[in-house]
């Protein structure tokens, strides 16, 4: 008995904290939802409701009159698509080869991956966008993924991921004959598809949700990517009265589908994230 | 001897071609910019006359003059420690309370990890409205509690607070799921033998859990502080580094300089001092690591 009662106090605690967290985490997300169906009267209301009395589809209409946010969502997705595939594989195989091939210079190779991993990525915008422009790629998509296609981060991740593999694997496979082509792909890759998957995840997201960057280089407003594009939409509807409404429709088109994407595959995208190889580091 | 002669070239070669892939964007979009940022630092370039013109180390001598600048410092020092320092304690207290629990513990981390996938552009527009001082949400609450309202975003004392909130709220998840695993490695028999010679939960806590996640935890400080040192999208949507400066950050602070003002000199010194203080930031860490990280 006396061991029973800290036990249920614990319980109550635990679920305590994680209920409030949860409930003021998510409620930024139901405010966006509940507000994208309110009148502008409703919006401005003092107290605030939470419900509007009657849904107001219209903001979405609004929101998604000209047909832009499809764009900007397609923009972001194949661009992320394509960079996401690109990254994944030279990263794996630069990966590999600082930790498998013994060749002349790798340790030098990787200092100065380490250095460069510690810069921020902002000292390299000015010259990137002399790069992107010097080759006439300002204002394409091709210029945005092609600066995309390096990521030291997942370089490093992966090297981490591979450094963990028992040795004996690859000198078994060598004795049989393989080249470090089928290494790779055939037993490495196969081992650490958890890293492949967060790492994916974590491309994708990033370069899906990009706005300085991808800002600077794409100026057309067809070719915007989605934080891009909601943002123009927030300045084009704040400059005429602040239309909530139509702006939190707006970003719930932006936002939920990631949102149910997530929660669709959230068992397998955290269980990605939360691997062992990809976290010991 | 000529066989190993051969191989060794082979392993060359076949090193080599798997780098190229990566290697060459690394050299075209990293290192170049990165030497070529240093040598702009010296040089009063306004990204569009042909010739450019050295100017020595006036950039940087301008900068250390400038009170600006050293606001700029001192908001990046603030920001980076308070968001790294909150996210980091909410984290673990949001991971040790989800170890602590079997029933419901998937849709809580769902919730709380759902942030930071969704694009912070989008979501700071959201908070914007949130921070709205007169019907806001965020003072909505404050009024239930018999608090008196504040003009967040509005307020040159707020602001850097509001902008925080919003980077805390969305970081969280990523911080807790990180401490999620590294608690659950954690070897049970330590506990329970601790428990057996009657060690409560919080001297467990301190005494072996803290100790044995110290590694999580030095990574997720040096991740977290780097990248409080790029924020910039919530920054831009919410307060666009203002009310009187009060939330630019040395990286707002060089896209200012960078793409508004056109000054590619005084923008890549101060990508310089970034560099620095990254640097700086990092070898601190280290250094702490080296006293309190149990590595076993």
């Amino acid at each position: 008995m006396k061991r029973k009662m800290p036990s249920a106090i614990k319980g109550i605690a635990v679920h305590t904290i994680l209920l409030v967290s949860s409930i003021v985490i998510a409620f930024p997300f139901l405010w966006m939802l509940t507000n994208s169906i309110k009148t502008k009267a409703e919006i401005w209301q003092i107290p605030p409701k939470l419900l509007p009395s009657t849904p107001q589809w219209n903001n979405y209409a609004i929101a998604l009159a000209d047909g832009t946010l499809f764009t900007y969502i397609w923009n972001s997705t194949y661009t992320s698509a394509i960079i996401t595939v690109i990254v994944l594989i030279n990263s794996a195989m630069f990966a590999y080869a600082i930790t498998n091939i013994k060749f002349k210079g790798r340790n030098l190779l990787f200092v100065i991956v380490m250095i460069t991993y510690m810069m921020p990525v902002a000292a390299t915008y000015v010259p990137d966008y002399i790069i992107i422009s010097r080759m006439g790629l300002i204002n394409t998509h091709t210029g945005y993924i092609l600066s995309c296609t390096a990521s030291i981060f997942t370089i490093f991740f992966f090297r981490q991921a591979f450094m963990q593999i028992d040795k004996s694997i690859f000198e078994a496979a060598k004795i049989d004959g393989a080249d470090h082509k089928t290494i790779l792909w055939h037993i490495v890759a196969p081992m650490s598809s958890s890293s492949f998957a967060t790492l994916g995840i974590f491309t994708f997201v990033g370069s899906y949700n990009n706005y300085l960057w991808s800002s600077l280089i794409l100026k057309d407003q067809k070719k915007y990517l989605v934080s891009m594009g909601i943002q123009a939409f927030f300045s084009a509807e704040g400059s005429y009265g602040l239309n909530w409404g139509a702006i939190m429709a707006a970003c719930c088109v932006i936002v939920l589908p990631l949102l149910l994407i997530f929660f669709i595959g959230e068992k397998w995208i955290i269980n990605g994230i939360t691997s062992d190889a990809v976290i010991k580091g | 001897m000529k066989g190993n002669l051969k191989r060794r070239n082979n392993e060359n070669i076949t090193g080599f071609l798997f780098i190229l892939p990566a290697l060459l964007p690394l050299v075209l979009f990293w290192i170049i910019p990165l030497l070529y940022s240093f040598f702009l630092s010296f040089t009063n370039w306004d990204m569009m006359t042909p010739e450019i013109h050295f100017v020595k180390f006036y950039n940087y001598t301008s900068l250390l003059k400038d009170p600006a600048f050293y606001k700029t410092l001192l908001n990046t020092l603030t920001f980076a420690v308070g968001t790294t320092i909150p996210s980091i304690i909410l984290g673990l207290l949001i991971a040790m309370a989800l170890n602590g629990t079997r029933r419901g513990t998937g849709i809580y981390r769902t919730v709380i990890f759902a942030p930071y996938i969704t694009p912070m552009v989008a979501v700071s527009i959201v908070w914007s409205w949130i921070f709205e001082p007169r019907v806001g949400l965020l003072n909505f609450v404050l009024s239930i509690f018999g608090l008196p309202k504040l003009n967040w975003l509005q307020s040159a004392d707020t602001a850097m607070l509001s902008v925080i909130i919003v980077t805390v709220w969305k970081q969280l998840g990523w911080i807790m799921i990180f401490y999620l695993q590294a608690i659950r490695r954690v070897p049970k028999s330590l506990l329970e033998a601790a428990t057996i010679d009657g060690a409560g939960v919080f001297s467990k806590f301190f005494k072996i859990t803290i100790p044995l996640i110290s590694p999580t935890t030095f990574f997720l400080i040096i991740i977290s502080t780097i990248n409080s040192l790029q924020a910039y999208d919530q920054i831009q949507v919410l307060t666009q580094g203002g009310p009187a400066g009060a939330t630019r950050t040395m990286l707002y602070y060089y896209y200012q300089e960078a793409f508004e003002v056109f000054n590619a000199g005084k923008a890549s010194a101060i990508a310089v001092f970034l560099v620095i203080l990254t640097v700086i930031f990092s070898l601190i860490e280290t250094a702490v690591s080296k006293k309190t990280v149990h590595y076993n």
